[in-house]
């Protein structure tokens, strides 16, 4: 199973644990992702804020560039731009005719995008993940986070259940792990703010946190790159600011399934996470003392 | 379609019939009208009882009233009337024909319940071991697979719902044994009926239940959600519940019926075993011949005994030893055809497969190698093999597993190795075999391939290895690649070969094929030779226990044909049944009990059994995990328990075909899926309800019993959100109108909760955007929940509703009315879903080219409400458009009246009555009474001792017969009356058993058919009030049942015959009013060939029609009044009287004697109805300027201004100019409290047509809500779109109106806003509302017919009766009623044609024998009987008498209890009768101790 690898920058800079995870869980199932060409950002929160063509031009050079193969996408904000997009430019021919101009060639917005989840869950198939997984993750209690990017709006994305989306529970329950419902997997964590107000951040993300507390979770998995920084980089800032004690580490989900599939743990980076997670994995029985360097 | 002509003229062949489809409250009225008319009726419905939506319902609004209360007698009149023929689980498939004369395609599903032979006593209910989600509870309860939707159901029968497949389990099992149903058994306690049920299909169920490899947990449905239910460790559970209580499972005993065919079987194994069961039971002579010693084949000889003990097989094999089955054992047979020689008249040969394969290597004869099978036998026979410290099992299959775990037990042995050519996950071996290998200390090398047996003076030393690379190639073959340059090597001095079994059956003189199989025949198992039959593994090839039995039982079936038939049956293909799929994968995830074990180290110590086995709790827990796949498991419990025999499991669905004149559509609605709006968490949280399922928690006969209880925890509830408008007023989901009814509903919900809560602390928000309290009363409902019960009507739609994960609690997140965020925190959150149209609706209407809207909805005109797209097809209820209860009645009646119109000359053609023989007279006859005792199946005779109160009965005085019976009510038991009221020459019945609500009419009709009066009948209960009440007392429940009985055989002795009265029918209607209601009510009667007498006290007739120009939609309503007053002054069979009003209006029901002023001369007429259509008046005002300043108007005017194309002055020639609208003037105020429920949609009207001429207007809607239920709320969206303004202010914060320099000047506070908006409008139109007519109150006393308090005629019953007034035979329809649109006062305008046909089409009204009688003798004419009486029954005659009016009375007593000379008494309860049975309880009259 092939697909055309859109990382975008998140994944190229403060996300690189991500991208490395995604490759190599997707290595050890067997699925090819090489990288597109040449690509460029996707116009990420800045463009769409200024610009409206210039946030549809620039997912389009990318998806023009693909030529009809179906794209990958790891980071939720990018999948967000493309799809939207895509569906500015299938749906109004004025702006495909004002993006040809600027791409310099016919986009005709249909170029398939799919995340990464939809990818593994919906493509390849749980039973296959599961005749992979060689390290169950037993007893691991995961809230699985998918921010407010993956499935908003749901006529642009249609990304599984928008308001109760399932399914990378369904993958971390097919890693042998135990997904909690909880009521917070599409509340916002405050994105972008984490530049402008950092504050906004604090208070969502806390929000967030208290609930898989609440939940009684011993980690979050979550599939934005800017989800995963603001809940686990300011994590220790949060816990200061409202006298709070989380310690909640926070994965990218393509690293606790890279576990599962008998990854390394710096096969995945875990060394990049700011709130350590090898207590947790130890205590676990998941990893062993040498994960720690 | 030629033929058809839609002016309703009669065609010659029209039929007397209508079909009805849809049995909720509006196909149930339509019908009761259309029988009581003179029309045969079929009432069909998909479900399988009558009563559709209301049954569901705790209350109604605003009255309270119980509804089920209300409704059951109206479902019970429907099962009595002769001429409604119900037709349940039926659709209809098409419709052909024309108008007058329908083809009617039905397909009626099974019910599985013979109709006529159920007496509905629940004894299948209680002995059905399957639990299903009660949809009618909407999943909160649970009911059985044989099931009747709730206790009042009619028709009164039960009825068993099945999958369209088959469950998994129970398809997938070779054998056929019956997985889902003894796994319901289980889970229901009834382990002897589960054993009971295996048996029928495994005659060896521990064995099987220890080393079945279960193919029917592989297909569980529940491995989907978690893991498949343990179906095989429940069978061994089953089996050795039968060993611990060996006395609750009968011996085995021979087959009574002896046949004289022998046969033999060849093996003793699971196949041979199989037969010679299943053939012993069938009355053949059965002689086993088994090679080995002793019986059991593979399961003796191949398997160890720690997974199958050999005293358990033992015991099993004995069970059938003991059906007769000779065995010989230690006799190989060696010519099967001697054996037909010798005798037997047929031979199965299922002689195994026992050779073991060789791996053809170097070194394999070397001593210390041994074949698998070999080894296995000698171990199992109880041998001692003796054997190296360091063994090497060659194979990966499940015979490797047991040879090395064998192994590991023999004493000496130190180390077993397994090594195979397969990867780990390619073993062939069952996982859960491997994995206990494992534990046990089995080390495993895969991917090796065995190259040589290293040898050493003969003896083995080692294995030598090479890399497998792979085993099969591309097309799954064996076939295996190995890489030499990896190789390998265990020592070993004992070797063990266990890779695969062959056949030797050679010497059985039959043909073999590949692999040295015999060839039989795949569906007979008939070999070449005649007579000679062969299967097991000998057919096969290796394979499990399991396909061995179904080979066994494949035997016996072919032996038995063959036997009885002289020759092998045809080969019969096996019917593989569709399998049902999983009826609840959102099941949440509950792990399989694991049976306990050894320990892994204890175990290997010796051949002890391993698995325990599982304990009761263990046992029933995990056999609750069962889905119920196959929903009805077929057990069969249902068909032993039902003594009547009314259970047909093989019921199959019937095609029918009926001829109906007209046709009514009434299917109703569905609820929107609450799911669907996921942010509210439907489905996800557990304290998130529909407000169908909060209705069910409401009632009393719902899953808490009427308690209101969180279902996460059942907790108490101090906290409940409403969430309005889920799939209502929702144009993103397709559900662009309004609902209609949700709002009255929440308000009641919430009412009714606050009185469950009877002062403990509730709190009750309801989130809304509108309230729309429209209906009659309905205002002032909602006042009194929010001023009396403080109910919160909160102007939000949450946005989220978030589970708490510690507490379940919910918090709710809305905007406030500052416009804050806000979070608040509730128990309970209902959402109050809208209506939809069901998907199978939408196709039947596909089916029978019927128009929709665009919202699936019928499509009908405003101005013809009940009129579909066909001529000749009706449709009413909520299948028009959404609407509540008295709508939908009056719609029905309406409907009905349509159908009818069709069909007047055929009135009556189709109708049964019934002939009584001659009534015998009894009164000079002393009392013979005959008594009958009902056992009502096990409901009543489970707790009294019926025998003993029939034979009470028979001891007292009077009585000629008595008995008890097992269903008193059953149709052969009517005859059986009969027979004994001849041969007894009885006068007089008494019944004791259930409730004279349902059955009284069933026994005085069979009094009637004997020719006796159906009065000289007493009815006692001793089922709802005794034997259901008193079930732990059954003693004292007996003397309480003698004590009933007594009193009743007391009364009965009292009872006297009594005349059914007749009264002529005049057959004209009265009609006051010739407005819009008059004139369509007129023309509806006379064109049904009825005299019309339609009176208006206005020189011309149109009443307030002629001030309306135009619908919401746009139909010209000028043109269509014109036809109507031309139609109805046209009409031969009208009498319009103009200038004329009722001087008097006397007499009753049929026969009513009026006298009309007509423009000063009294004319005196008789009419058999009279029908109330005297309008309402726009209310005059004051308020805002109006009438002060010339810029202020109403919204009529500004409707006639606007008419025709005209402008009023004020927007003539401006652009842009402003218009504002007033709503709720003098409505909605302390003074006027209710709704005029048509001035939003009015102001809507006219505000589109304003912005439609003059785009740039600023039009601006000022109200509290804006009310425009169905589908009017379409133009409240589109005026919204057009630009229209509408601004909310709150209650009590009226807009202020002034004027000043020549201009007006609105001050109104916006809700939404927070703010003070100041409007300086060039036009300023008042909403005045409807006032009720000047005249009410006269003609209220002219017709002793009450007023509401704000003045409108009120009708006998809000809910049921909305167009009667409460004395018979007087209708009531249009602004009369209450405030309504124009469509709604043609459908009660209908509906009173339908209602009044009811008394009009009767040649003769009767008037029953309970009624108030006057003794003149002591009457002083003091008019209290006058006063007392709700009906007007009694009068003062000519005489100076009270004298009662039969035609009135209803029989009720408030005459005769309150009469101060005791002069009237009501007859059939008289005084003697009554103190008789008094005397028969305290005295102890008759009945000797």
């Amino acid at each position: 199973m092939s697909y055309v690898f859109f990382p975008g920058c998140s994944l190229d800079g403060t996300a690189k644990d991500f991208h490395r995870s995604t490759l190599a869980v997707a290595s050890r199932l067997g699925l090819e992702l090489p990288e597109l060409k040449d690509w460029i950002c996707c116009g990420s929160t800045a463009a769409h804020s200024t610009d409206p063509l210039l946030a549809d031009a620039l997912p389009a050079h990318n998806l023009f560039a693909v030529g009809g193969q179906t794209v990958a996408v790891a980071c939720a904000a990018c999948y967000s731009r493309l799809k939207m997009a895509n569906h500015h430019i299938a749906g109004d021919a004025a702006v495909r005719a004002k993006v040809a101009r600027v791409v310099g060639g016919d986009y005709d917005g249909l170029t398939p995008v799919r995340h990464l989840l939809e990818i593994l869950c919906q493509d390849i198939g749980r039973a296959r993940i599961a005749k992979a997984v060689s390290r169950p993750l037993k007893g691991l209690k995961v809230a699985c986070y998918y921010g407010c990017l993956l499935s908003r709006p749901p006529e642009v994305t249609n990304f599984d259940d928008a308001e109760n989306p399932t399914l990378m529970d369904q993958l971390m329950a097919t890693a042998g792990a135990t997904p909690v419902d909880w009521p917070h997997k599409t509340e916002c964590c405050g994105a972008s703010f984490s530049i402008t107000d950092a504050s906004i951040v604090l208070k969502l993300s806390d929000q967030i946190l208290g609930m898989a507390q609440a939940a009684g979770v011993d980690c979050i998995a979550t599939a934005c790159p800017l989800c995963q920084l603001n809940l686990d980089m300011r994590q220790k800032d949060i816990e200061k600011r409202y006298e709070r004690k989380y310690n909640l580490p926070v994965f990218y989900f393509t690293q606790l399934l890279g576990l599962a599939l008998g990854c390394t743990p710096q096969e995945v980076s875990l060394e990049s996470l700011v709130v350590e997670p090898y207590d947790l994995l130890e205590s676990k029985g998941i990893c062993g003392a040498e994960a720690r360097r | 379609m030629s033929g058809t002509n839609g002016n309703g003229h009669q065609p010659a062949e029209a039929v007397g019939a209508v079909l009805v489809c849809g049995a909720g409250i509006t196909g149930i009225q339509a019908s009761l009208d259309l029988a009581e008319s003179g029309f045969k009726v079929y009432l069909l419905d998909s479900s399988p009882a009558i009563g559709g939506r209301m049954a569901q319902l705790d209350k109604t609004f605003p009255t309270g009233d119980c509804a089920m209360c209300i409704l059951s007698p109206k479902l019970v009149e429907c099962a009595r009337n002769k001429n409604i023929e119900i037709l349940t689980l039926a659709d209809v498939e098409g419709i052909s024909g024309v108008p007058g004369n329908f083809k009617v395609k039905i397909r009626q599903r099974p019910r599985y319940v013979d109709v006529d032979k159920c007496n509905a006593c629940g004894d299948c209910t209680e002995a059905c071991p399957v639990e299903l989600p009660s949809e009618f509870d909407r999943r909160l309860g649970t009911r059985k697979a044989i099931f009747r939707p709730y206790p009042q159901a009619i028709p009164n029968v039960f009825g068993i719902s099945k999958a369209e497949g088959r469950a998994p389990c129970k398809s997938s099992c070779p054998a056929g044994v019956n997985a889902q149903g003894y796994v319901a058994l289980i889970a229901a306690e009834k382990f002897k009926e589960a054993y009971e049920l295996i048996r029928e299909r495994c005659p060896l169920p521990a064995a099987c239940g220890r080393v079945c490899q279960h193919p029917c947990e592989d297909h569980c449905n529940r491995g989907e959600i978690d893991q498949a239910v343990a179906v095989r460790d429940l069978k061994r559970f089953a089996a050795d519940y039968i060993e611990f209580n060996p006395d609750q499972y009968p011996p085995a005993k021979p087959a009574d019926k002896k046949l004289d065919a022998k046969v033999a079987i060849i093996g003793g194994g699971p196949a041979g075993l199989t037969a010679a069961s299943d053939l012993a039971l069938r009355g053949y002579g059965v002689t086993l011949f088994e090679a080995q010693p002793h019986l059991g084949g593979m399961l003796r000889y191949g398997i160890p005994s720690y997974r199958l003990p050999r005293e358990v097989l033992d015991k099993e094999i004995q069970y059938i030893l003991d059906l007769g089955v000779e065995a010989k054992t230690g006799t190989p047979v060696g010519d099967p055809k001697k054996l037909l020689e010798d005798g037997f008249k047929a031979v199965f040969a299922a002689p195994g497969a026992w050779v073991s394969r060789k791996l053809g290597i170097e070194g394999e004869d070397a001593e210390g190698v041994w074949a698998g099978l070999d080894f296995l036998r000698r171990v199992n026979s109880g041998e001692t093999p003796a054997i190296g410290p360091k063994v090497v099992v060659i194979g990966g299959g499940d015979v490797a597993m047991d040879a090395a775990r064998c192994a590991l037990r023999l004493p000496g042995v130190e180390l077993v190795q397994l090594a195979c050519l397969e990867s780990r996950a390619e073993m062939p071996a069952h996982s859960w075999e491997a994995a206990e290998a494992l534990e046990e200390g089995v080390v495993f090398h895969d991917s090796a391939g065995p190259t040589r047996i290293e040898t050493s003076d003969g003896k083995v030393t080692g294995v030598a290895f090479r890399k497998c690379v792979s085993v099969f190639d591309e097309n799954k073959r064996f076939n295996p690649k190995f890489d030499d340059s990896r190789t390998g090597r265990l020592a070993a001095d004992t070797v063990i070969v266990t890779i695969g079994q062959g056949i030797d059956a050679a010497g059985l003189g039959v043909e073999t094929g590949p692999g040295g199989r015999i060839v039989a025949d795949r569906d007979t198992l008939a070999t070449g030779i005649p007579g000679l039959f062969a299967g097991g593994d000998a057919v096969l090839g290796p394979a499990s226990m399991v396909d061995a039995m179904a080979q066994g039982h494949k035997a016996a079936e072919a032996i038995d044909a063959f036997l009885r038939g002289g020759k092998v049956a045809s080969a019969q293909a096996s019917v593989q049944a569709e399998t049902a799929s999983n009826p609840r994968p959102d099941a949440p995830r509950q792990e399989r009990v694991k049976m306990p074990q050894a320990e892994a180290a204890a175990r290997v110590r010796d051949f002890g059994e391993i698995d325990h086995g599982y304990s009761v709790e263990q046992a029933v827990a995990e056999a609750k995990r069962c889905l119920a796949c196959g929903l009805c498991s077929e057990c069969m419990q249902c068909v032993k328990a039902c003594s009547a025999g009314a259970v047909c499991h093989e019921q199959q669905a019937t095609e029918m075909e009926i001829d109906a004149g007209s046709v009514i559509l009434t299917p109703g609605f569905e609820e929107f899926q609450a799911s669907l709006r996921g942010e509210f968490g439907h489905g996800r949280y557990a304290n998130v309800l529909s407000s169908v399922q909060f209705e069910r928690m409401l009632s009393a006969a719902g899953p808490t019993g009427g308690h209101v209880e969180r279902p996460s925890d059942g907790g108490a509830v101090k906290r409940i959100a409403f969430v309005q408008c889920v799939g209502s007023r929702d144009a993103a989901r397709g559900n662009g109108y309004c609902s209609s009814i949700c709002c009255m509903s929440a308000t009641k919900e919430a009412m009714v909760a606050l009185e469950h809560a009877r002062g403990q602390q509730l709190e009750i928000s309801i989130f809304c955007m509108d309230v729309r309290a429209f209906g009659k009363e309905f205002d002032s409902y909602v006042n009194r929940a929010r001023d009396e019960q403080g109910v919160k009507y909160i102007r939000a739609i949450p946005s989220r509703v978030i589970e708490m994960p510690d507490t379940k609690d919910l918090r709710v997140r809305y905007f406030d009315a500052e416009g804050k965020e806000e979070q608040q925190e509730f128990d309970l959150v209902v959402l109050s879903v809208g209506m939809r149209v069901p998907e199978s609706l939408r196709k039947m209407a596909g089916r029978l080219g019927l128009d929709l809207n665009e919202f699936g909805f019928a499509k009908t005109e405003r101005l013809a409400p009940q009129a579909s797209s066909k001529p000749g097809l009706y449709v009413a209820g909520a299948f028009q458009e959404p609407k509540d209860i008295p709508e939908s009645v009056a719609q029905a009646s309406a409907a009905a009246a349509c159908a009818m119109d069709q069909l007047a000359a055929v009135r009556g053609n189709l109708i049964e009555r019934r002939e009584y023989p001659w009534e015998r007279d009894t009164t000079d006859e002393a009392p013979r009474v005959g008594v009958f005792i009902c056992h009502c199946g096990q409901n009543i005779a489970s707790v009294i001792d019926v025998e003993q109160v029939a034979k009470k009965a028979a001891g007292m005085p009077n009585v000629f017969h008595a008995e008890a019976s097992l269903y008193t009510c059953s149709d052969t038991n009517q005859q059986h009356i009969k027979d004994m009221i001849a041969k007894h020459r009885l006068n007089r019945l008494v019944v004791a058993s259930c409730s004279p609500r349902t059955h009284e009419i069933l026994f005085q009709e069979t009094l009637r058919e004997s020719g006796l009066n159906q009065y000289l009948f007493a009815m006692t209960n001793i089922r709802d009030q005794c034997s259901w009440v008193h079930k732990d007392d059954p003693v004292a429940a007996t003397a309480k049942a003698v004590d009933l009985m007594a009193m009743a055989v007391g009364r009965a002795r009292h009872l006297k015959a009594l005349p059914t009265g007749q009264l002529p029918v005049t057959a004209s209607a009265l009609i006051l009013g010739g407005g819009l209601a008059g004139m369509t009510a007129a023309l509806g009667i006379a064109d049904q060939g009825f005299e019309v007498h339609l009176v208006e006290k206005e020189p011309a007739l149109g009443g307030q029609l002629r001030n309306i120009h135009s619908t919401l939609e746009g139909a010209d309503v000028a043109a269509y009044l014109r036809g109507l007053v031309a139609k109805v002054q046209a009409h031969p069979k009208i009498n319009v009287y103009l200038n004329t009003t009722p001087a008097s209006i006397a007499g009753h029901v049929g026969n009513f004697k009026s006298v009309l002023n007509v423009a000063g001369h009294e004319l005196p007429i008789g009419h058999g109805v009279v029908i109330v259509a005297t309008g309402g008046q726009e209310r005059p005002t004051e308020l805002y300027l109006h009438g002060r300043n010339p810029h202020v108007t109403t919204q009529s005017k500004l409707e006639a201004a606007l008419a025709g194309g005209k402008l009023p002055p004020e927007l003539e020639g401006k652009a842009n100019p402003t218009v504002v609208m007033i709503q709720c003037v003098e409505s909605r105020n302390d003074e006027h409290t209710y709704c005029s429920r048509v001035c939003c949609s009015e102001a809507v009207k006219n505000a589109l047509e304003i912005k439609r001429r003059l785009p740039k207007a600023n039009v601006v809607v000022l109200g509290r809500d804006i009310r425009t239920y169905g589908f009017r709320e379409l133009y409240f969206q589109k005026a919204r779109e057009e630009g229209i303004l509408f601004v909310r202010h709150p209650e009590k914060s009226d807009p202020e109106v002034t004027e000043g320099n020549g201009r007006l000047r609105v001050r109104v506070h916006d809700a939404s806003s927070n703010r003070e908006l100041l409007l300086a409008p060039d036009l300023l139109v008042l909403s005045t509302g409807i006032a009720p007519a000047a005249g009410n109150p006269v003609l209220s006393g002219l017709l002793r017919s009450a007023l509401t308090a704000d003045g409108f005629f009120l009708e006998a019953h809000p809910k049921l009766r909305p167009v009667d007034l409460a004395n018979e035979g007087e209708f009531l329809c249009g602004l009369a009623h209450s405030p309504r649109s124009m469509d709604e006062t043609i459908a009660q305008a209908q509906a009173t044609v339908g209602r009044a046909t009811t008394v009009l089409s009767k040649a003769h009204l009767e008037i029953p024998g309970q009624v108030a009688k006057v003794d003149p003798e002591n009457c002083v004419a003091c008019a209290t009987c006058v006063k007392v009486c709700p009906y007007g029954a009694p009068m003062i005659n000519d005489l100076k008498k009270a004298e009662i009016q039969g035609a009135k009375c209803m029989g009720c007593g408030s005459c005769a209890a309150a009469c101060p000379a005791r002069t009237i008494g009501l007859q059939h309860q008289e005084d003697d009768a009554l103190v008789a049975m008094l005397d028969e309880l305290l005295v102890g009259g008759g009945v000797s101790a």
